[in-house]
This record gives structure tokens, sequence and C-alpha cells, in this order.
């Protein structure tokens, strides 16, 4: 089942917000990528678990933006109309080394209380 | 497709933001809700399906609206809108207009880079010399109320002395009889030998009235100042300077009570003085010490005994005028109180702060004068370069002013340009001017006092920010008009080349540079005759040999040597032992040197003539030295003989004069074995025969004629000590100062020994001030060279670009590359022609100015102006020539095509 993102107000709202932040700058990490693409590599590497609507994804990337995370910029190629790519700061980088420790210590707790071993 | 953009406008309307903005995240979102809806038809969906599918994430009404209120930020209610008047929006408008300054400043990197260069070379030029100014010119003294201060100096014109030291007994009766001053002070220096804590040393000091420091509003940092009990003779307190006492006694805050010797007699130390007090002073005397003056009764008493430095307070409500005024009446009574002394002898009155600053104003004043020209050079090299540009942008402000824009929000905008480059041209030149300080310090004159205080203060600071302010107004205000008042019909039309802003620009860049050429003329003139006159000055004969003399104060302690039998057992001792040191050729006794001391003269009375009447008496300029010091110094014997060992106190009294003294005294007749004596005829001194005529040496200053001079043997001499050694060398004089100094001390270890220097550093000190207006004002003027140098390039090559395909045309049709080249470099030598005319006729006018700093040369030196003509226009024709010969090189059938 699709997990809409932030479709309806949810208790775990801060949570899935970390993470939703975090998936994003992880998919910047390698190279710069724009909204569509984005969205769809989520959904994909969720295998459809997870999926981001218009009206979330965007506000997310503009917040990004304004920390100062991640930088959007217009860009021409031959033959395509312009889009906007997003590239990954290096405060960014940073905040996404942290996040990704401070998740895997979340998640190895959660898997320590609920007792649920990787694979 | 469907239009997603309206849907996703909808639901950011109320969120109000900028327009810009709005559209942007329209057109980011509707590309996605594109992308989705091609994604569902290729799924399968219907037309219908997928529309229905893609909006459904816009359902939540307001979820865009919400989200994105954290994020994006509202405009102000009016919102902006390109090219509207609307005055509420100032300060969005200047946001706007700064944020597309940059950017346009950014595109341009070589542009910016230029610019910005020489705006920071204008403004950092003009900072170091402001800096100048305001240290030494604007900064008020560290006394209390200093514009109250005065020094006041006996007239004595008709002898060449305008500001002449009074004597003890008229200072004291211009102190009584005065009501125009709350309190007045007289000082003179004195050095004092401090021996008894480690190394012996000399120390420049004074004696002063007891009142000098109350009077100047000075108090001692530790203890007191002086009290008028202290103001008697055989008192022994003394205060000490701030540097002195950091120094010598490690800032020991007991040293109050503390005994020192001076002179060896026993001075108990009642204060240490503020780091700030710094007295006019000649040459470059340094007080570390100051003892009451206490007047001996004989001081009191000797009426023609000049060697008092007196400083005033006016009361307040008195004007300079008044004082001088009252000044000149007492004078005026002293006078017929002491014909035999003040004959002719008035009073000046002058402020304290032109003492203090000297002679260096007016150079100061020029050289400000020409960093503004500096300036203005850039400025216009600016503006020209932003004219060009304004005729490459033609396009972008017709299609600006057709979209709506008004002219005047266009010539804001070109504004907010020019201003921005030049603060940032400013800032870079704050950045030079740190650096030009430090240069600038390491050759200002050390005798300029306040030098060691320039540095970029608040107001030096408001004033670079203003004059970068206003330098942007200057060269971005004519660009900016211009622009704005272009032809939309013509700018618009497609290869436009001769549109309007092209031909007006024109002329104005050539007015630029025709501006740019006469006032670099008048720089460069300027220089010239600095430079000139320098030369004049490097090549006027001392009378000396001034190379391989090394030169040593050694001050004698009159307890220690009191007289010239114990002094010349002294000097013999030493004079054996250095004439014994490798390296050494001869070695004299010497009293001040030249350019070092500026006194030391007398009125003398000659056998068989009458003496003048009072008022009338010639001065003759002393100096009591050791045999063997003409030859040392090489100072040629004319007639007669050096002073030997065997003139000594005991044998007869002898006297060498100088070849102007045997002129004026005895006019075409042989002096040798003439008699004159110091004073007058009736004076009980006994009278001396003159032995030997010496050539004229500069004494007190290198650039005056030489005055009448006579020499004593210090043998002689019961008051006058000889104070000096001078060393002629074989080797590098500086190479013998250790050999040298050890040679004294191993004859009295408690001599102290001062100022070791070269004869060569003290001529090249003698005419420090000189060389420094020279050296900086040929800077700025090889500066204003090169700035106007790039200007012309500048002009030629945009004027060779705008012609290719005219130069195309007329090479196609047969012209020959010396015919372009004549052509180009005609048009350039035009502008340059008419540029150094106009700066001709300016310089004839401005470089009078200069008239008090030149020697040797007139202002309006036809050499000068002829050499200094002959220089701007080789370079002016090298800078046309370049683009010229690029012109040449173009090919007939690609300066036709490229239309």
């Amino acid at each position: 089942m699709a997990l809409q993102y932030m479709a309806s107000p949810v208790p775990d709202r801060e949570l899935k917000k970390g993470s939703a932040e975090l998936m994003i700058l992880a998919l910047l990490e390698s190279r710069p990528r724009h909204g569509y693409e984005i969205a769809q590599l989520i959904e994909l590497r969720s295998r459809g678990a997870i999926r981001f609507n218009v009206a979330s994804l965007y506000p997310l990337l503009y917040r990004l933006e304004k920390r100062n995370w991640i930088r959007g910029r217009w860009v021409e190629k031959a033959g395509q109309r312009r889009r906007r790519y997003y590239r990954l700061t290096s405060s960014g980088k940073n905040v996404l080394s942290k996040q990704r420790a401070g998740w895997r210590e979340f998640v190895e707790a959660i898997n320590l209380i609920t007792g649920i071993q990787h694979a | 497709m469907p239009d997603f953009k309206i849907e996703i406008r909808a639901r950011l309307a109320e969120l109000g933001l900028s327009p810009v903005r709005e559209a942007e995240i329209v057109e980011e979102l509707s590309q996605h809700l594109e992308e989705e809806y091609e994604w569902a038809l290729s799924c399968g969906a219907s037309e219908d399906e997928a529309r229905k599918q893609v909006l459904e994430q816009l359902s939540a009404p307001d979820l865009l609206g919400r989200e994105l209120k954290h994020v994006e930020q509202r405009v102000s209610a009016a919102g902006v809108t390109l090219g509207t008047e609307e005055k509420i929006n100032m300060f969005a408008d200047l946001w706007q207009d700064l944020r597309y300054a940059l950017r346009t400043l950014a595109k341009n990197p070589a542009f910016t880079s230029i610019a910005i260069v020489a705006i920071a070379l204008g403004i950092g030029a003009n900072t170091v010399i402001f800096s100048a100014v305001n240290a030494v010119l604007l900064r008020p003294l560290p006394f209390k109320n200093p514009e109250q201060l005065v020094m006041v100096w006996e007239n004595a014109t008709h002898l060449g002395f305008p500001k002449n030291t009074p004597s003890p007994p008229n200072f004291i009766d211009w102190q009584r009889q005065n009501t125009v001053f709350t309190g007045m002070a007289a000082m003179s220096e004195r050095s004092f030998n401090l021996t008894g804590v480690g190394e012996p040393e000399r120390l420049d000091g004074r004696r002063v009235s007891a009142n000098l420091f109350d009077l100047l509003g000075v108090q001692a940092l530790l203890g007191r100042t002086f009290v008028p009990e202290d103001d008697r003779p055989g008192s022994h307190v003394v205060l000490v300077s701030y540097s002195l006492w950091q120094r010598r006694f490690g800032s020991d805050p007991s040293i109050i009570g503390r005994v020192v010797t001076l002179n060896g007699e026993s001075y108990t130390v009642i204060g240490v003085m503020p780091r700030s007090v710094h007295l006019p002073a000649y040459g470059n005397w340094n007080d570390k010490v100051w003892v009451p003056i206490a007047f001996t009764n004989e001081e009191t008493t000797e009426r023609g005994n000049h060697f008092l430095d007196v400083i005033a307070r006016i009361k307040p409500g008195i004007t300079l005028k008044q004082a001088q005024a009252e000044m000149e009446t007492i004078a005026a009574r002293l006078a017929k109180e002491y014909p035999r002394y003040n004959t002719r002898i008035g009073a000046t009155v002058t402020p304290l702060h032109e003492e203090v600053v000297g002679d260096i104003k007016p150079a100061l004043l020029i050289l400000l004068g020409a960093v503004g020209f500096v300036l203005l050079i850039a400025c216009a090299n600016v503006a020209n370069l932003l004219l060009a540009r304004a005729a490459v942008r033609e396009k972008e402000i017709a299609l600006r002013l057709a979209l709506g824009a008004s002219r005047s929000r266009l010539t804001r905008q070109f504004l907010t340009e020019s201003v921005l480059l030049a603060l940032l041209g400013g800032g870079f030149g704050l950045l030079l001017a740190l650096a030009g300080i430090r240069v600038l310090k390491t050759f200002i004159p050390v005798t300029i006092s306040q030098t060691q205080t320039i540095s970029i203060d608040g107001k030096v600071l408001v004033f670079t920010a203003l004059l970068a302010l206003l330098t942007g107004i200057v060269f971005g205000l004519a660009p900016a008009m211009h622009a704005s008042h272009s032809n939309l019909n013509d700018s618009l039309k497609e290869g436009g080349r001769d549109s309007a802003i092209g031909k007006k620009g024109n002329r104005l860049r050539d007015l630029l540079v025709v501006g740019e050429i006469a006032v670099s003329f008048i720089l460069l003139i300027g220089a010239g005759l600095l430079i000139n006159s320098f030369l004049h000055l490097r090549n006027l004969d001392p009378g000396f040999r001034a190379d391989h003399l090394l030169t040593m104060k050694v001050d004698l302690s009159e307890l220690r040597y009191p007289d010239g039998e114990r002094r010349s057992v002294f000097f013999d001792e030493v004079l054996r032992r250095i004439r014994a040191l490798p390296g050494v050729q001869s070695v004299a006794v010497a009293g001040n040197l030249p350019f070092t001391y500026n006194g030391d003269s007398m009125s003398i009375a000659v056998e068989g003539i009458p003496d003048p009447p009072p008022g009338q008496w010639p001065d003759v300029i002393y100096r009591a030295i050791g045999p063997g010091y003409f030859s040392t110094m090489g100072i040629p014997m004319i007639r007669g003989r050096d002073f030997t060992d065997q003139d000594k106190a005991d044998s007869k009294n002898v006297v060498v004069i100088s070849e102007k003294t045997a002129q004026h005294y005895w006019p075409g007749k042989d002096p040798i074995g003439k008699r004159l004596k110091p004073g007058a005829t009736t004076s009980g001194v006994p009278w001396r025969e003159v032995i030997g005529v010496v050539k004229d040496v500069r004494q007190n200053d290198f650039i005056a004629q030489p005055k009448m001079q006579m020499y004593f043997t210090y043998r002689q001499l019961k008051d006058l000590a000889a104070n000096a050694l001078i060393v002629r060398t074989s080797v590098e004089p500086m190479s013998l100062a250790t050999s040298t100094r050890d040679a004294i001390w191993a004859v009295d270890k408690d001599q102290p020994v001062a100022n070791v220097d070269t004869m060569d550093h003290i001529v090249s000190e003698a005419i420090a001030r000189q060389r420094f207006s020279m050296l900086l004002l040929g800077v700025f003027a090889a500066l204003a060279l090169i700035l106007a140098a790039v200007g012309i390039y500048g002009v030629m090559s945009y004027s060779v670009a705008q012609r290719i395909h005219e130069i195309g045309i007329r090479m196609a049709l047969g012209a020959r590359r010396t015919d372009v080249l004549k052509m180009i470099v005609n048009q350039g030598l035009k502008l340059v022609s008419i540029g150094m005319m106009l700066g001709l006729a300016a310089a004839f006018l401005l470089t009078r100015v200069l008239q008090s700093l030149l020697f040797g040369i007139s202002a309006t030196d036809p050499v000068t102006f002829f050499g200094i003509s002959l220089v701007l226009l080789a370079v002016a024709i090298l800078a046309s020539y370049l683009p010229a010969l690029r012109a040449t090189k173009v090919d007939p059938i690609i300066a036709l095509r490229a239309q």
C-alpha cells in the first residue's frame, strides 16, 4: 500500500518529515536531480511504498533550499525545456551525514527493542 | 494537454508571492504535473482519467498553499512592477537594482575588475594622502584648547631672521608687560649626558619655564610637573619622557624621588610625562628630559643672547591679530629702551600648530590636489568603460524603455551600478591605502611631527566612503543620463550601428579622453618640475665632500671636562686611537655639523672698520673645531693655514674665516693677519688674528646661499665646546662605527656617543622634504600617465572596433596598411593635442602653486614643459598605435561580412 506522505495529518508527522528530508538529501548526494526525478526515484526505490505528491515534495525542496542544504538552478539542455535541478550543498552534505548516523542509531535501537533482525 | 498552471496559480494566490517567484513555482510544478499526466496516459489511462489522477495531488484544497506559506516570503502589498514609478517601492527598487547590478557586474568580470582597479588606485592614493593631511594638518595638537596656543618670536627680518629666538631679558619684559596672554613660557634645547645607569647616553632635553606644562594643559603621568619654586638656579629636579621611563627605567612606577646623574650632576626625578608631549623642535630633536629653565643672573641681563623658544596662550576673546599688535607695541617700547640690542627688533606671533606642522603644509596640500587629479582621471576611465558598455547594452535599454520603464528609473538603475562599482573600488582602495600608509611612513621626513600618528581613523574612513560615493555618482551620471536618452526606434532596429547613443557616446568619450590628457599633463608637468628642481638640489655643492665621512656627537660633560685643556687631553687621545684604526684616513674634532643645528651666530667687530649702528650688525655663523677639520671634511683652504696643535689657550688667538666673510670685510684685499673679535670693538674680548680663508659651506640650510662663517679652534675657547667627531674613511663609513665608539670608550667609559651617522645621510636628510614631495608627486604623475594611456588605448580600441566595417571597405578599395595606420593614429593624436593644449594652459596657471617647493628653476621652466610634452606625446602615440596596428591586420572580407 502506498504511504501518502503528508497527504493528511498523521501523528508521527515529525518523524516522517525527518525521514523525507534524509531521503531527498541522500538522493541528491550522487548528482543533481529535478523534482520529478526525485519523486520517481523515491517511489521506485521504495518499491512503491513511499510516494510524494507535488503539494508535499516542492514545499519540502524549497525549505531545504532555504536552509541552504540544497540549491536549485534552472538548467537548459538542447532540445528540452528548462528544468530546475537541485544539488547538495556542502552544508547539506554535513547534515546528510549527521542525519544518516542518527537514523542508523534510531533504527538499531528500534530493532533491539522490537527484536527485528536484519536479513 | 490540460493547463495545470491555472490550477497551481489559484492555489498560490493567497500567498502574495513576488511575480517572479510565483512564475518560477508555477513553471516547476506544472512541469511535474505534465510529466505525471503523460505517464498516466502511457499506462493506458484516458485523458480524462489522467487529468483527474494528476489533479488529485492538489486536491486537499489548501495543502500546497499551507506548506509553502512556511517557506515562501510574501512581498509588500503593492508588489513590484518593473518600470513603474510608484514611490513606495523605493527600497524594493533599490534592493532589486542592487541585485541586478551585482549580477551585471559579475557577468562582465573583465570590465568589473578593470574598473575596480582604476577606482581603487584613485581612492587608495587619496586615502593615503588624506590620512597624512589628517594626522599632520587636521588633528589638533594634544594640548588643552590647542587653538589658543601660539609661539612668540623676535622679528629681525633685516638680519634675515623673521622668527628669531628671543633673549631672556626680552622674554621677561614681554611676560611682564603683555595683557593678551594668560601665560607665557620659555624653553631652550639642551642635551644631557645620562650616566650611572647602564651605557652612558646623550639625551635630547630642554630647560623649560615652570609654568610650561600648566600652560599647555599637560599633566604628569606619574608624580608632578614643575612648580614656581623649582624655577630657580641650583634646583635639581627633572621630568622624564614616557619613552625614556620605559626604555631606561623599565617603566618603574617608583621612579619618583629617584636620583639620576645628568651631565655629572644629581637630579631628582619628580615626574613622568605622557607619551604625547612633542614640542616644536629643529631637526629631529626629541625631548627625553625636562629641567626648570632657572635663568642665571648673567642670562637675565644678556639682552643680545638669543636662545629661547616662547610659547604663550592667548586669552579667550583675544584674536591673533590683537596679540600681534600688542607684542609689536611692546617690542617698539623695548627698542627705545635698549637701542643697542633691540633697534629694529619687532615681535612675531604665530599659531603653535603652524610651527609644529612646519613647511610641509604646502607640499601636503599640493599632493592632495594631485591625488584628486589622479582620481578624476580614474573616473574618466571608468566613465569611458561604462559609456562603451552602455552602447553595447543599447538594445536592452531600449527594450526596457519600450516595456514601460521610465527614464528616471533607468537612470537610477545605472547609478546604482556605478555607485556599487565605486564602493567596491573604494573598499579595495582602502586596502591599498593600508599598504600605502606603511610605505609613506618610511620616507616622510622624520622632522615633520605627528607623522607617526598617520593612520586610518574614523575621519579617514568617512572621507574614503564619501569619496567613493561621490566618485560613483560622478562617473556614473554621464553614462546613465546618456543611456536613458537613447532613441528607441533607432536602437531596436537590427544592425543599427550608428545609433544615437553610439554617436553621442563617441563624442562624450572623446571629451573624456581630452580631459584625461589635460589633467595628466598638468600632473606630469608638476612632477617634472619637482624632479628637475630636485636634480638641481642634488647637484648643489655643499662646500665639502660628503662621501666616506662618519660623524658622531660626543658631548663632553661640563663637570668632567670644564676647560679647553682637559678637553684637548681627551680628544688628543681619542684621535690618536681612531687614527690607528684600519680604514681611517683622517679624523678631526668638529662643532655642530652642517644641517644638524640652526644656531651659533654672532655679530663681530673688525679692526679698522667702525662698528655699524644698532640694528645693522651682520651675523656671522661660528663653529668650534679642531686641527685637521678642513682637510677631513674636504673643505678647500683658499689662503693661509689650518689650525695646528700649537694654537693653544695660551698662544695667540686665531680665527679662520670663510670666503664670503673675507669678501664682506676685506673686499679685494688679503685678510690674512687682519683682526676681528666677537661683539663690539669696545668689548673686553681679545682680538683674534685671521690665519686662513676657506671655501663657503652650506651650514644651516642646504638651499639658502651660504652665510658668512668663521671657525675657532676649540682649544682656545672657554665656553664653547666642540661636540662632534668626523672620520674620513677609505671603507664604508658605518663599518667603522663600532670600533670608533670603542676607541672613545677606551678613553672614557662614561662618555656618551650619539647620532652615529654618515655625512651622506645627513645631507640627504637635509633635502628629505624636497625628495618626499618629488617622489610622491612623481608616483602620482606616473599613475596618471598610465591611467591616461589606458584611457586613450580603450577609446581607440573601441573606435577601431566600431569602424571595422569602414576599414574593411577602405582596404577592399585599395587603402594600404600604412594609410589605415595613419588614419587611426591621427584620430588619436587629434584628441591628444587638444588635451595637451588645454593642459598646457592650465599647467601655466596651476604650477605657480609649486613655486615655493622649487629650487633653481621657475614654475614655467621651458625645458620641463617641452620634455614632458614629448613624454606624453610618445605615450599617447603608442597607446593609439597598438589599436591602429590591429586595425591594419583586418581581413577586408571578414570585416565586410561582419555586419
